[in-house]
């Protein structure tokens, strides 16, 4: 990439979300301006560099994408164990008896 | 052998480094594995290969059908890395002066170079001070005595000492004293003084002659590297060099010397250094401009004198950074660690607190040096006219502890060096308007996670003598104890 | 325990102290109590020397022994004319056992249970009530000694009254210590007193449960641990070293570590090849050469971590040099044997010997070091 480019990145909204984006997005904003859009079937997003001495890191493109993807996992498995965290802090500074019960409720 | 290969997902964070994936769990444990079982790890599938399985559940990352006992362990060990909590407040800075006979360009600690004694603390606030710290539910106390230059109000710190040692009859808590002096002033009588009383002593060493005297003047235009050096060689020749920690600001100068700087520790027998970012406050804020360098640089810098110290210590010196070594403390072992500067919910003012020459507790040092700014926030109140339950259960300090719980930050919450992490509120205040100044390009950030990913290269590549070493400096010992040589 | 034979008149068994008559005689006699000499119940135990029996007074005649009964010594003297040794004084590893029932059923077990119904309690307190010279350390085992709870307790209890100088070295399974009350009970009665032994196989439930032979073991030791350290309890950790467990060493290493950082002490132990290890020996035995490097890295990372570690029963010709400082004389006296090409071995002194049930298996891999 040469200097003072934007750069232009579509992700299919089935596969991406929102969210994770986001989190990307934020990431990278140290050294990056981004513009979000979506349509219907995808999200587009035009990437510049902050300043002008910066350029574009060599395959931003496929480095954001892998950040996306791993923000999807991380949302994704937040949803299993999100439950377990707040147990296990509650266990270690208020512990109860009923442990097991407890953590059996929440599989319900 | 029966093995469920049905298992659930225990709270964990990861990040990708060169060849593998990092694991780190709710307790900072942590795991490297590969791409292709971590992709069946976070579908769920079955894990076929069976050590896997076992490593990734004596290491908590899963559980099988016994979840309730892995809670139940991993609750113990949380509290074991938030233990401090229970310590509360444990190191209480005492300011015996704000005068110095020093003038260095960066002092963050903006001191005084007036002989007025007025701005020395007196007995009547300095027994209320001891009054006030030995309130503290802390079984061990540490009393870490600053400035200025502390050795310039010698008389009330020794009436600090006694004071403290005497009502400690009473109480019987451990305590611990330091003092963070240039060591220029010291006379025999306050270094006999100072040995008999065990007063651990952090001085400061910038480097050899020409990096050290650069930045840190003597008011009195004399040298004040060869007379700290003089000094250094007495106390050590003396026996006392177990007991002096030795601590380097990094200026623009350390940074393309950095070797330099830690042949000269060697040369002159310490055995610690602590490569140390600057602080910009008090005169370095004033003189930033001057003394500024970018981060990056920083932790390049940073990384050089760390290979280089290992060379060293691979060459039979024993020679430990410090800062390396509290976070190898936080990442290779299950215990919390005193460096309230890294702590989640930060330690300002709930592991340590500040007291200034004329009474005013602060939260922090830094807190200190902003005052009057912020002092909303960070100034906890008065020994003079408060007493601990004003000073110590207040709202201020309920509202740092929750704005500072950095598993709630946006920016921490998926990092995976969480567990070990923490940030400064007093840093984020003065520079973002807020305590918990969720910037990404944030320095401190940027730096930890690069010393963070640097720490875990060596951890991940598992060289057995590198991993001594680091252990060397955890257990205290000399490598040969610890080695086994085939 | 060392057995002797004798020739006897007695009607019936009888526990006792050996006692001298006086520093220069021969003959012994055995106190049923602590207290004096009663020439109508004392009973006469004759060492091997030539002199004359008294038929008139009750007698045991030790016949073609070697064993050396010492003044002091607690024995057990049966009408068959079978002789138990029961308690050796001035030796700190004496022995008593709860029960010889277990809760688990270690597939490497040297005394396997017979689960049958025994009793030994009133046997044991009689023990502790004429020991005469308190012990530094007197040991409490089985079987598993805390399935016959009351039993243990009342004994630790007596030991504790009777003994006060005397550190009790308790081995067990922790699992019944799953309940915290129990564990209370325990601190209790003698906190600073005792010390526990628990052998903990693997960092997996999986291994642990499949060597201790009962799914849920590991759990419950695992709690029984917690529990313990919990009322304050001193714990050491025994791994005995088998193929099932061999390459997890350093695993459950780490796991020891963060999971209880409190134990005092890790012990890595050889096998003893009889009972359940010798029916079983083919699927759990491993060469300690071929064991060597896992046991170095285990002892490694324990060194690294400042939790100190040994090994058990590993003759030092069996492993390498760099561990030797790390191997204890544990194989106790009377089961322990050296062979004829050990006398040249110049460390024999320090070595632990061989287990007497292993010499079949480990001959070819003994070699005086020269």
């Amino acid at each position: 990439m040469k200097k003072k480019e934007i750069c232009f990145l579509e992700l299919d909204s089935n596969i991406y979300s929102k969210d994770a984006i986001k989190l990307a997005i934020y990431d990278y904003s140290d050294n990056y301006y981004f513009k979000l859009t979506k349509d219907s079937t995808k999200y587009k997003i035009i990437i510049t560099p902050k300043r002008n001495e910066d350029s574009f890191i060599d395959n931003l493109i496929a480095k954001f994408e892998q950040t996306v993807l791993d923000y999807d996992i991380r949302l994704k498995i937040e949803k299993d164990f999100k439950v377990l965290r707040e147990i296990i802090l509650a266990q270690a500074f208020a512990p109860c008896d009923n442990l097991e019960e407890i953590l059996e409720s929440t599989e319900r | 052998m029966k093995l469920n290969s049905q298992y659930k997902l225990l709270p964990f964070r990861f990040f990708r480094m060169d060849k593998k994936i990092l694991l780190v769990n709710e307790v900072g444990e942590y795991y490297f594995i590969d791409e292709i079982p971590f992709k069946k790890l976070i579908k769920h599938q079955p894990l076929n290969n069976l050590d896997l399985l076992r490593d990734l559940k004596s290491r908590f990352f899963i559980a099988d059908s016994n979840l309730h006992e892995y809670i139940e362990l991993l609750a113990i060990k949380y509290r074991t890395k938030k233990s401090f909590l229970y310590d509360f407040t444990s190191l209480h800075i005492i300011v015996l002066t704000l005068r110095c006979n020093h003038k260095c360009d960066y002092c963050h600690v903006a001191s005084i170079s007036s002989y007025d004694r007025q701005f020395d603390m007196d007995i009547a606030t300095a027994k209320n001070c001891v009054n006030t710290i030995l309130n503290s539910p802390s079984n061990s106390i540490k009393i870490e005595f600053q400035g200025g230059e502390p050795l310039l109000n010698f008389e009330t710190l020794k009436y600090i000492v006694e004071y403290t040692n005497e009502k400690n009859t009473q109480i019987n808590k451990n305590i611990e004293y330091v003092i963070s002096t240039n060591l220029t002033t010291l006379t025999p009588y306050q270094f006999d003084y100072i040995k008999k009383n065990n007063i651990l002593i952090s001085t400061s060493l910038d480097g050899p002659e020409n990096i050290h005297n650069h930045h840190r003047k003597l008011i009195n235009g004399k040298n004040s590297y060869q007379i700290v050096k003089e000094k250094l060689q007495w106390l050590i020749d003396e026996g006392y060099g177990s007991n002096i920690s030795a601590l380097m600001t990094t200026t623009s100068d350390s940074l393309t010397n950095i070797k330099k700087i830690v042949d000269e520790y060697i040369k002159l027998k310490l055995r610690n250094i602590f490569i140390r970012d600057m602080n910009y406050f008090g005169r370095a804020k004033i003189n930033y401009e001057n003394l500024k360098y970018s981060i990056f640089s920083f932790v390049k810098a940073y990384k050089e004198a760390f290979n280089y110290i290992l060379e060293l210590n691979k060459s039979g010196i024993y020679f430990r950074e410090v800062y390396a070594s509290i976070l190898l403390k936080k990442i290779l072992t299950p215990y919390s660690t005193g460096f309230v500067d890294l702590q989640s919910p930060s330690g300002a003012g709930i592991s340590v607190a500040v007291y200034n020459y004329n009474g005013d507790v602060f939260v922090s040092d830094e807190a200190r040096m902003l005052y009057p700014k912020g002092s909303n926030l960070f100034k906890l109140g008065n020994v003079n006219i408060d007493d601990f339950q004003t000073i110590f259960n207040s709202k201020k300090l309920k509202y740092i502890v929750s704005r500072t719980t950095i598993s709630a930050l946006p920016k921490c919450a998926f990092c995976v060096f969480m567990p070990y992490c923490g940030i400064d509120p007093i840093r984020n205040y003065d520079k973002y308007g807020t305590i918990d100044g969720s910037r990404i390009s944030d320095r401190n950030c940027y730096k930890n996670r690069e010393l963070f990913k640097f720490l875990f290269n060596f951890i991940g590549n598992n060289d057995e003598d590198i991993i001594n070493i680091f252990w060397s400096w955890l257990s205290n010992k000399a490598i040969s104890e610890i080695m086994i040589t085939n | 325990m060392k057995q002797f034979i004798g020739e006897t008149n007695i009607t019936n068994s009888i526990i006792g102290r050996v006692e001298k008559s006086n520093p220069e005689s021969k003959l012994y006699y055995i106190y049923k109590n602590k207290c004096e000499y009663n020439k109508d119940t004392t009973y006469f135990l004759y060492d091997n020397s030539k002199d004359k029996i008294n038929k008139n007074k009750n007698y045991f005649k030790l016949i073609g022994s070697s064993l050396q009964i010492k003044n002091h010594d607690i024995v057990l003297i049966q009408t068959s004319g079978n002789g138990t040794l029961l308690y050796e004084n001035g030796k700190d590893d004496n022995t008593l056992i709860v029960t010889h029932n277990c809760n688990n059923e270690c597939i490497m077990c040297s005394q396997p249970p017979r689960h049958e119904e025994d009793n030994y309690l009133s046997m044991n307190l009689k023990i502790v009530n004429l020991i005469k010279n308190q012990p530094n350390y007197l040991c409490i085992s089985g079987g598993e000694p805390t399935i016959k709870w009351s039993d243990f307790i009342k004994l630790v209890e007596l030991v504790n009254i009777k003994l006060p100088l005397t550190n009790v070295f308790i081995l067990s399974n922790a699992r019944v210590f799953s309940e915290y009350n129990k564990a209370q009970m325990l601190a209790k009665l003698a906190k600073d007193k005792v010390k526990i032994a628990v052998p903990l196989f693997s960092d997996t439930d999986d291994i642990h449960d499949y060597i201790a032979g009962i799914e849920g073991a590991f759990w419950e030791t695992v709690n029984g641990l917690l529990n313990l350290h919990r009322v304050g309890i001193s714990i050491e950790i025994r791994v005995i070293i088998m193929k099932q467990n061999v390459n997890r060493l350093s695993n459950l290493i780490y796991f020891i570590y963060h999971n209880f950082p409190f134990i005092e002490h890790i012990a890595l132990m050889g096998l003893e090849i009889t009972g359940n290890a010798k029916k079983n020996l083919n699927d759990i035995w491993i060469d300690p050469k071929v064991a060597t490097s896992s046991i170095r890295n285990a002892i490694l990372n324990a060194n690294r971590r400042n939790m100190p570690i040994s090994l058990y029963n590993f003759p030092l010709c069996t492993i390498p040099k760099y561990l030797w400082k790390y191997a204890r004389k544990s194989i106790s006296e009377w089961k322990r044997v050296f062979l004829p090409n050990c006398n040249e071995c110049k460390v024999k002194k320090l070595c632990c010997g061989i287990f007497n049930t292993n010499i079949g298996v480990l001959q070819k891999n003994i070699n005086p070091i020269l």
